[in-house]
């Protein structure tokens, strides 16, 4: 019984997803690429990033580049509130923070959950959704991390 | 089918003018434009039928059209399957008995493909599953709905309609995406891709149905993609020659012809889906 448990298991795994807000709708990132969720604090501005930079933070110590969330979503921009937050995050091997507008939860995923949706997307940022769930009775936008950006722009963000 | 004989002169100018004015106008308020947004031209097809205005027929009604009042929150069409012979179609409606309403309409599968075997001939991916054609020639004629999009009356054969659904819960956007995608809905069955059916319609009239608002889901056979409407009119039973059908060189696949009767536009299922899956990035 318990080998026929496992198997399932194996083959239909639960995942856990941070749920976070953004105009209105929920997304969800890999628990597994989330290091941190912090308050939002003054970002430093630097000269010259590119548009979807807001900036650097200090992190106990470390530089960490913060990405424009709505920016990268194509999604109007918005003031920040005490509800706002940034979510240190880890893909292709670097260390980020990314804006949000809050931090709900964290939900469990079964993969057979998680539906793909037709892609009539002209934009780029189209390719950041992975799938969609529906949980909560709403609709879950599930972000992969890892193509947020170009490896162009990973390496400009490396280098900033 | 019985073929009406020619009218008189003056009955033969009034439908003439008649239908030239419906085509104008119907071109006024389709006009493709040149958007980045808006869906590419496909091949036309060749097999399309053609009729003389002479030849047009009045449309009849199989029955008193629902009142709106009626229309239950959401209608499913049962697959049509035989190609070769007349089967009896009937709209089911899955909620509670007082608002159920059951059309019933005759129609007969066995029309050569006017579809979109010439289309996807390119790179046009398949479509997972292609509605079977219908006889436009089969004496009953074929059950159609009419509903309506930012002012423009479109009809829709009711072999070929998954269901109409009242728009409930909301459509969750996805960003990134055409702007004639109003986003994912949760039906009962699952998730459809919504369509602002006037941006992609239309284009050229800068109407949004997120801005405007709609009403109802018309799903696209059994397909995932489901039109966006502000209005269900009513049924109507059409017939081959009650419909002026879309010449060769025209540039909207999701046009099946020109109802004149009902001045409205009749839309071509397959067309819409294959152009539709063209959109589609994989």
């Amino acid at each position: 019984m318990s080998a026929i448990a496992g198997n399932k298991a194996a083959e239909d795994p639960v995942l856990q997803w941070v749920t976070f807000r953004l105009e209105n709708e929920s997304y969800g990132i890999n628990v597994m690429q989330v290091q941190e969720v912090l308050r939002y604090s003054e970002i430093a501005p630097v000269p010259g990033a590119p548009p979807y930079v807001l900036g650097i933070i200090n992190l106990r110590g470390n530089v960490v580049t913060v990405i424009d969330t709505r920016l990268r979503f194509g999604l109007p921009t918005a003031d920040t509130t005490d509800q706002t937050r940034i979510v240190i995050i880890e893909a292709e091997n670097q260390v980020v923070g990314i804006l949000v507008d809050a931090v709900a939860e964290v939900v469990y995923l079964r993969q057979s959950e998680i539906e793909t949706t037709p892609n009539v997307g002209n934009e780029e940022s189209a390719k950041f959704i992975q799938g969609v769930c529906h949980k909560n009775d709403e609709l879950l936008i599930l972000v992969d991390l890892e193509k947020l950006m170009t490896d162009e722009e990973w390496t400009e963000i490396q280098g900033l | 089918m019985s073929e009406r004989k020619p009218e008189t002169g003056d009955d033969n100018q009034v439908d003439v003018v008649l239908q030239d004015y419906l085509n104008d106008l119907l071109v006024a308020a389709t006009a493709q434009p040149a958007s980045a947004d808006s869906p590419p031209t496909v091949t036309e097809l060749k097999t399309r039928p053609e009729t003389s205005p002479k030849d047009a027929r009045p449309v009849t009604y199989a029955e008193e059209p629902p009142p709106l009042s009626t229309l239950p929150r959401t209608l499913t069409v049962p697959d049509v399957e035989t190609p070769q012979e007349d089967i009896a179609t009937e709209v089911k409606t899955e909620t509670p008995a007082e608002t159920v309403t059951a059309f019933q309409t005759e129609t007969v599968v066995d029309e050569p493909a006017l579809t979109v075997k010439e289309q996807t001939e390119t790179e046009t991916p398949p479509l997972a599953v292609q509605p079977a054609p219908l006889n436009w020639r089969s004496v009953q004629g074929i059950e159609c709905l009419i509903f309506k999009v930012a002012g423009l009356k479109l009809a829709i054969p009711l072999p070929l309609l998954g269901g109409v659904h009242n728009v409930a819960d909301k459509v969750t956007p996805l960003f990134g995406q055409a702007a004639w995608s109003l986003g994912v809905w949760q039906g009962e069955d699952g998730k459809m891709t919504i369509i602002d059916s006037a941006k992609l319609i239309m284009p050229e009239r800068n109407v949004s149905l997120a801005d405007d608002g709609y009403s109802f889901f018309i799903q696209l056979d059994r397909s995932p993609w489901a039109l966006a409407c502000q209005e269900i009119c009513d049924t109507v039973t059409l017939v081959y020659d009650s419909i002026k059908w879309r010449g060769e060189t025209s540039k909207r696949p999701w046009l099946a012809g020109t109802v004149i009767s009902e001045m409205c536009a009749l839309v071509d299922v397959n067309g819409l889906m294959t152009l539709l899956e063209q959109n589609v990035r994989r």
